[in-house]
């Protein structure tokens, strides 16, 4: 009991970091319809950018600057490119997005080199949380889920109660009519873009100092949060919430059960005896293709996502 | 060779995103699994007893690549665009997070080896030798892409093009826009694999990089460089994706870089791709002659060749400063500094030049 | 360039070889040139593994050539593998047809399986036009094995040999008694983890495996349910092949979770490891590995100086390139012919006097007999700890120094020779 309790933390405290990055994407892919290849490649720019700063301010001043530095890229990028390509639709958006994975992932090996950078968490969040039946909650992971709370709050207080997000959700269902209302549709979807990258570069910011900041941490992630997003549902935060939590339960309980398919089938043997290679798998090992089984299952079986407004 | 095997797996890309606007990141699965099949049928014992002739091996890649087209391709199919993209990624993962979970089959990560003189040639003995096996990968890897060509004109093909353009309206003439996605997808398939069966003969090994998410990224690439509508675009593009790899790769370690950035260059500008670009700057030397030509486009070359320039100094100063050589001191970190100064000045000015032309 | 002209003199003369001095040699009255392709993953997630391969490969070279009265030079080409079977395909084909006649480097099992097949076969396809495969870093222990090739020469001991140096170190300790094995579900993690169980049976049949574990390469980001089973196992001591983030995150998941035990690491000293524990790792990190940084001799500490002057971002954390470059030096002097195969034959049987002592290089299987080294990780003091690592100021203890002899082990190998 004691075990799965801590385990739940675990997985909630990863979780929550899928969180904070699919956020930032969903809310970006239903108000704009963009799917940003480059958002993980941007959470790794804010890891590192964290790690730069940080050796000059410190951690917390890290924290808070990198994710800006981000958010200030993402704007530029989504004012300069992006809103040129958006006539051509949504395509060319997506393969240019793809074309930055590359160039971010490349760039990041020029500025700081091939290897892993030492960016860590600071001493105060060192210690121990909190001592449950013997099991030890780590503080960094407490802190994890502190920010990742933080943020959610705060879009939520920004997209449902403020003028701003009044105006977003507006220009989401009818730009035009928002236009000739006199606001400047494009500095929403700019602003918009910037906060949802911002929102990436937070992860990056908690993420790289928590995991390892290396140039491969982009694809650790890459494609596990177009999971969250698909599987959580269109232009749904709640979704993306559920949906981070979810897949970062399963991924750590099926790790820390004990059994192998062989096992869980027992009473139907002899039905499967040409099967017997998957059958000898472990959970364990199955563990990292059981996202990618539940995104395609859910576009097929369900479209629009556990929460979704509307069908992708 | 390498960019006549590349070519075909291209051509059968083409299929599907130029023609029908599937953008896919899972496309590697077909030309894998074509592989894998190719590689197994090239070892196996039962099918050298019984007189297979090594010509025919990319026909097992076809048909692997034929079934894996019904398997994944029917719920992929389903839907188009950005979900289409998503489905695939996903299956691509997928599929290749279960080649490293049955070593037995797919070899683990050594992936599986094989020997293409494994099998007797019907023309001739053994295709062991370089020479004697290029024309028959040169014949099969046209043939592949003469069969994508030529479909792209028959009505499926233009039913595609309708779907990709507007799939709605396709619907009012009563096709289901899923069907006729589907089955370009069951004519990709079989490309793709015989293209993989293909690499699988000349490189004489297969791996998880095979059906990788790398392997479909590249496809994708060497399409949208080459020019995702035009006939000779993959061709363009496996040759330009090679050159890079290999001469450009001799130079610079960054060149995986000026890939990106070749790539992003390309899906800003010319969204037509190489081809286009040549294409659109013949017809314009036609219609301009050589004296309005060079005023017309002298400009804007000028200004990419300057930025051009300034572009590879500063990556490539970068790239000395990360990877050591600490003795050559400061002065190419201000060297580089000046020449991101020209470089963005010179790229605002192109991207003006660009945007304000006819 | 700041080699001492004294100290080089002392180890050309080592490296000449016993055996070479007393053959008449032909060579010397002109300089001879011996190409080699080097294949190196010099792009992507393991650039840092193959850029540190190259330019350790690069500085040895030069090392080689400026020795006084030199008469061999090593023409190094460099090739971008890319970690890609397929690629590696491509560049072989090249080679051959540069008429490159040797070939070093390394990386994933694929690309070096796919080398050592390619040449094996173009070696039958092409008699007179041989090619030589000199592998420095691969270390799967079927190359020497299963799949042992004549023209496969292995300078680093393979990972059997490895575990067997590190199961001696731990058979000695009499406070170990219940072993966690975890490892990267791949070829190289099961190999570990089948070694251990096997040779810490035979050493200390009193130790128990309390646990194994083998999880998914590079996918795992938190694996604090791995060290709760582990702590509910009761291990006192871990073996694991993990390397990079897979190692970082395991060491610090157990820090986390207060887990006290001793991690018996493959690559502790490599890829980002020591810059991201830090003193996390400090005592509790242990190495099996090929390379003292704290007994280098003469000519390694000139190589390693000027290594850190040109690549300072890079660490010399790998002793076989050196072993490499001597051993080829020597057969091609023993030989008198740069052919492939007359250097093989002279290479097949050869020992010569190694960076850390005598290495000797079995003919029945071309694998080489080194040296290897049990070290904790500490903090430097520059006497046990010469040197931090990796820009930190922690750096490895040498624990115990196993000879070549010590983990000579049977091998399985039926080899082709050619007549």
């Amino acid at each position: 009991m004691d075990l799965a309790f801590v385990t739940l933390l675990n997985a909630l405290s990863y979780g929550l970091l899928l969180f904070m990055l699919a956020a930032g994407l969903t809310l970006v892919f239903s108000l704009m319809g963009i799917m940003n290849f480059a958002h993980a490649s941007l959470y790794m720019l804010g890891a590192y950018m964290a790690y730069s700063v940080s050796s000059q301010v410190g951690f917390w001043g890290g924290l808070v600057v990198a994710p800006v530095i981000v958010a200030g890229i993402g704007m530029v990028i989504e004012r300069y490119i992006l809103r040129h390509l958006h006539a051509r639709g949504h395509i060319p958006e997506l393969l240019f997005t793809f074309g930055l994975v590359l160039l971010i992932e490349e760039s990041v090996k020029l500025v700081w080199g091939l290897g892993a950078v030492d960016y860590r968490v600071p001493v105060e969040l060192r210690g121990t949380l909190f001592e449950l039946f013997g099991a030890r909650f780590p503080m960094h992971k407490g802190f994890v889920i502190v920010v990742a709370l933080l943020s959610l709050s705060a879009i939520w207080w920004l997209v449902v109660r403020t003028r701003t997000g009044l105006v977003v959700r507006a220009a989401l269902a009818n730009p035009g009519m928002v236009e000739s209302l006199g606001h400047d549709v494009g500095r929403v979807f700019t602003l918009v873009f910037g906060l949802g990258v911002g929102l990436a570069g937070l992860a990056g910011a908690v993420g790289g100092a928590v995991l390892v900041t290396e140039p491969a941490m982009a694809a650790h992630l890459g494609t596990i949060i177009f999971v969250v997003v698909v599987v959580g549902g269109l232009g749904s935060i709640k979704g993306a919430l559920i949906a981070s939590v979810l897949i970062g339960t399963l991924e750590t309980f099926l790790i820390a059960l004990d059994v192998r398919l062989s096992d869980v089938l027992a009473p139907l043997t002899g039905l499967a005896s040409g099967l017997d290679a998957v059958l000898a798998l472990k959970a364990s090992q199955v563990a990292p293709i059981m996202p990618y089984l539940l995104m395609v299952a859910m576009l097929i079986f369900r479209p629009r996502g556990l929460f979704g407004e509307r069908e992708i | 060779m390498q960019v006549w095997v590349l070519a075909a797996y291209a051509y059968s890309y083409q299929l599907l995103y130029g023609r029908a606007g599937m953008l896919s990141f899972g496309h590697a699965v077909y030309f894998g699994i074509g592989a894998f099949a190719a590689a197994h049928a090239l070892n196996s014992k039962a099918l050298a007893t019984a007189g297979f002739p090594a010509e025919a091996v990319p026909l097992v890649g076809m048909a692997a690549g034929f079934t894996a087209a019904i398997v994944f391709g029917y719920p992929s199919t389903r839907r188009a665009g950005i979900p289409f993209a998503m489905v695939t990624l996903g299956i691509g993962e997928l599929v290749a997070a279960c080649f490293l979970m049955f070593p037995g089959f797919f070899g683990g990560e050594a992936g599986i080896s094989t020997n293409r003189a494994g099998l007797a040639g019907w023309l001739v003995q053994s295709y062991g030798r370089l020479p004697t096996l290029y024309p028959l990968l040169l014949a099969w890897s046209c043939l592949l892409i003469l069969a994508a060509l030529w479909v792209a004109q028959t009505p499926l093909g233009l039913l595609a093009r309708g779907v990709r353009d507007n799939a709605e309206r396709i619907g009012f003439f009563g096709f289901e826009a899923a069907e006729v996605r589907f089955k370009v997808m069951l004519i990709a398939g079989p490309i793709a694999g015989g293209a993989g069966a293909l690499a699988a003969m000349l490189y004489e090994i297969v791996s998880v990089e095979s059906v990788s998410l790398a392997t479909s990224a590249n496809v994708l690439l060497m399409t949208v460089v080459g020019g995702p509508a035009s006939a000779v675009g993959p061709l363009v593009g496996a040759l330009a994706l090679t050159l890079m790899q290999t001469a450009l790769a001799k130079i610079t370690h960054a060149w995986v870089f000026y890939y990106g950035l070749l790539f992003i260059l390309i899906v800003l500008f010319a969204p037509q791709g190489i081809t286009g670009v040549v294409a659109s700057g013949v017809r314009t030397f036609g219609r301009l002659g050589p004296v309005g030509f060079t005023r017309g486009y002298g400009l804007a070359i000028a200004a990419s060749a300057v930025a051009f320039a300034g572009g590879i100094t500063v990556i490539e100063t970068l790239f000395f400063r990360t990877t050591g050589q600490a003795d050559e001191g400061r002065l190419p970190l201000l060297a580089a500094l000046a020449a991101a100064g020209v470089t963005v000045a010179a790229g605002l000015w192109l991207a003006r030049l660009v945007r304000g032309r006819p | 360039m700041c080699f001492r002209p004294n100290r080089r003199q002392i180890v050309s003369g080592l490296a000449a070889g016993v055996a070479a001095a007393t053959f008449p040699l032909p060579l010397l009255a002109q300089t001879a040139r011996l190409k080699i392709a080097q294949l190196e993953i010099l792009s992507g997630g393991l650039a840092v593994l193959g850029e540190t391969n190259a330019r350790s490969v690069e500085i040895g070279a030069e090392e080689f050539n400026a020795r006084p009265g030199q008469t061999l030079k090593l023409d190094i080409q460099l090739f971008d593998s890319k970690g890609s079977a397929q690629e590696a395909q491509a560049i072989f084909s090249q080679i051959a047809d540069d008429g490159i006649r040797y070939v070093t480097g390394g990386g994933t099992s694929a690309v070096v399986v796919s080398l050592i097949d390619a040449i094996s076969r173009h070696n039958e396809r092409n008699p007179g036009k041989e090619i030589l495969y000199l592998n420095h870093q691969a270390i799967d222990p079927d190359f020497t094995n299963g799949r042992c090739n004549f023209w496969h020469f292995r300078f680093d001991p393979h990972v059997f040999m490895r575990m067997e140096a590190l199961t001696r170190f731990l058979a000695a300790d009499k406070t170990v008694k219940q072993v966690f094995l975890i490892n990267q579900d791949y070829t190289f993690g099961h190999q570990v983890q089948n070694s251990a169980k096997q040779q810490l049976a035979e050493k200390r049949p009193d130790v128990k495996i309390v646990g194994e574990e083998l999880h998914p390469i590079g996918r795992v980001r938190d694996f604090s349910p791995y060290i709760a089973k582990i702590k509910a196992a009761g291990a006192d001591t871990i073996i694991t092949g993990n390397f990079g983030s897979d190692l970082v995150l395991l060491i610090r998941a157990a820090n986390d979770a207060g887990l006290n035990v001793k991690f018996y690491t493959y690559y502790g000293n490599a890829l980002g490891a020591p810059t991201a524990l830090g003193e996390a790792g400090v005592g509790r990190m242990r190495l099996v590995t090929g390379m003292d940084l704290n007994a280098l001799n003469p000519r390694m500490q000139a190589i390693h100086k000027r290594f850190k002057e040109k690549y300072p971002t890079l660490e010399l954390f790998h002793a076989a390139y050196f072993d490499m470059i001597d051993m080829l030096g020597a057969a091609v002097k023993k030989s008198g012919s740069t052919e492939p195969l007359a250097v093989a034959r002279a290479m097949e049987g050869m020992t010569i006097e190694g960076v850390f002592g005598p290495v000797a290089m079995r003919a029945d299987d071309h694998q080489m007999m080194a040296p290897l080294f049990v070290q904790t990780f500490s903090p430097a003091d520059g006497k046990a700890v010469k040197m931090g690592i990796e820009g930190t100021k922690f750096g490895y203890k040498t624990e115990a120094k196993y000879a070549s002899a010590d983990t000579r082990l049977p091998h399985s190998c039926v080899m082709k020779k050619p007549a």
